[in-house]
């Protein structure tokens, strides 16, 4: 059973802006992907500071992805997980 | 190592009254090398017994806090109140301790209960002389109480109002009240299981045991005052990278050299510390609130934190005094409780400028670090009387 690495940021800038939320992926997904799923918390990454900059920032399976949403991270992992 | 004198209190309000009408003044005077303490108990309960108390209590840190002899303010006090017409008793109790750094004691009781001198875990009963006052419509001969008990390392103090001494009045265990011998008895237990028991954790198991002995509604306010000579518990605070990359080894070296507790606030600053002391950084990410982000762990640091948030957060917390938010399970709480729980306090402040603070999407009340950390300090010293130092770097 392939895992899913989830990383979210726990930056100032990145919390305030969404990833309080995006933290509670476990309790939103469905259980078939939580079954594969592992999540952790980074340390800001700098991508906040530039000027094309979009909080909140996720890496997933190590790819680095801004202006998270909860909606779309689900989305992305349902697809991850074969659920879509 | 100089010994510190640790103050803190405890109050417990009267079952359904939304104030207590005990009052506890702290004052450090640190040009002057003294601490007051002044503990008043109202007439009464509630708002009126407050107001009372309060008076009472401000004119006593007033006048000792500018240096008029104690007991030459307590005698203008008595003989400036008024005296309750119907129940021809004082309006308000005092307990007034003048103490210097080096623990000498002056104290003048009028109407709470003795306070209690304890050394090496034990009472011991300090000279006291009684002053007769002469007052018109009061029903007794007014008297006060000067004492001057010299303190060595380890001593501690403790005043208490009648809320502890009457304590579980009535009841079947005490129906006399907890009374000062039992209160004795029950600190005396305390330290023997915990010699080196902080002021703080000491007055509130004392004013905890008279509410339970109140059957948990708290038959009248509950009042503990603690002070404790003691060895300083040291802590550092480590926000921000060093407005010099070169100087960032320096900075972690001291955090790892430092004997005391260490907090470092900032992911920044913990990169730069995981990266220098070549250690890992693991983050909780259950351990935080809807705004404060998660707290991190590292080996041989006691606490990680997120930076402004909160640093804004424990400002709040230390600034109100808030006991209720420091059993939340969030970087704040554990960072706020570190610090109530220390005695002298380092700051370390690097001054890098964080462009993530410039964007004008965050709130602007987040400000910026230094503010928040003179908040801190300023609530440390006010609020708890810590001694604390900070360092720009």
């Amino acid at each position: 059973m392939k895992s899913i690495e989830l990383e979210i940021c726990t930056g100032t800038a990145c919390y305030i802006l969404g990833a309080a939320e995006l933290l509670d992926i476990e309790e939103m997904v469905d259980h078939k992907i939580k079954e594969k799923l592992n999540v952790k918390g980074a340390t800001c990454c700098g991508s906040c500071k530039s000027k094309s900059s979009c909080p909140p920032y996720i890496r997933l399976d190590g790819e680095l992805m801004g202006a998270m949403t909860l909606e779309k991270l689900i989305t992305l992992l349902n697809e991850k997980g074969g659920l879509t | 190592m100089k010994c510190f004198l640790e103050i803190d209190y405890s109050i417990e309000i009267k079952e359904g009254q939304k104030i207590a009408g005990d009052v506890v003044f702290l004052n450090r005077l640190p040009n002057e090398e003294r601490n007051v303490c002044i503990l008043s108990d109202g007439l009464g309960s509630g708002i009126k017994a407050n107001v009372l108390a309060t008076i009472t209590g401000k004119m006593a840190q007033k006048y000792v806090v500018n240096n008029l002899d104690i007991t030459h303010a307590a005698k203008i006090i008595m003989n400036t109140l008024p005296v309750c017409k119907e129940r021809k008793i004082s309006y308000a109790t005092f307990t007034i301790c003048d103490i210097s750094q080096e623990g000498a004691a002056r104290i003048i009781e009028y109407d709470n209960p003795s306070y209690q001198l304890y050394r090496k875990g034990k009472e011991i009963k300090p000279e006291k002389i009684s002053i007769q006052l002469d007052r018109e419509r009061a029903f007794k001969k007014e008297e006060l109480f000067y004492s001057e008990p010299p303190l060595i390392p380890g001593d501690r103090l403790i005043f208490f109002s009648d809320g502890v001494t009457q304590a579980g009045l009535g009841s079947k265990l005490y129906p006399l009240g907890w009374r000062e011998r039992n209160v004795r008895n029950f600190i005396e237990m305390l330290l023997d299981k915990n010699p080196n028991m902080s002021a703080r954790e000491l007055a509130k198991k004392v004013t905890s045991k008279a509410k339970i002995l109140d059957n948990g509604k708290a038959g009248d306010d509950i009042t503990a005052t603690v002070i404790y000579f003691r060895h300083p518990r040291k802590l550092l605070v480590v926000t921000g990278p060093p407005m010099n990359k070169d100087y960032d080894k320096e900075m972690i070296q001291r955090i790892d050299q430092f004997p005391g507790k260490k907090i470092i606030a900032g992911g920044t600053t913990a990169n730069i510390a995981s990266r220098e002391l070549n250690r890992k950084v693991t983050i909780n990410i259950k351990q935080r609130s809807k705004d404060i982000p998660p707290t991190s762990d590292m080996e041989g640091i006691d606490l990680i934190t997120e930076g402004m948030l909160t640093l804004n957060k424990v400002a709040e917390i230390l600034e109100n005094r808030d006991e209720k938010s420091l059993t939340e399970n969030h970087g704040a709480a554990r960072f706020a409780t570190l610090l109530i729980n220390s005695d002298h306090v380092t700051f370390l402040v690097g001054t890098r400028v964080n462009e993530a603070h410039q964007d004008p999407s965050i709130p602007f009340e987040i400000g910026i670090r230094r503010s928040i950390v003179r908040r801190i300090l300023q609530a440390l010293e006010t609020n708890y009387l810590k001694e604390t130092h900070f360092e720009f770097i």
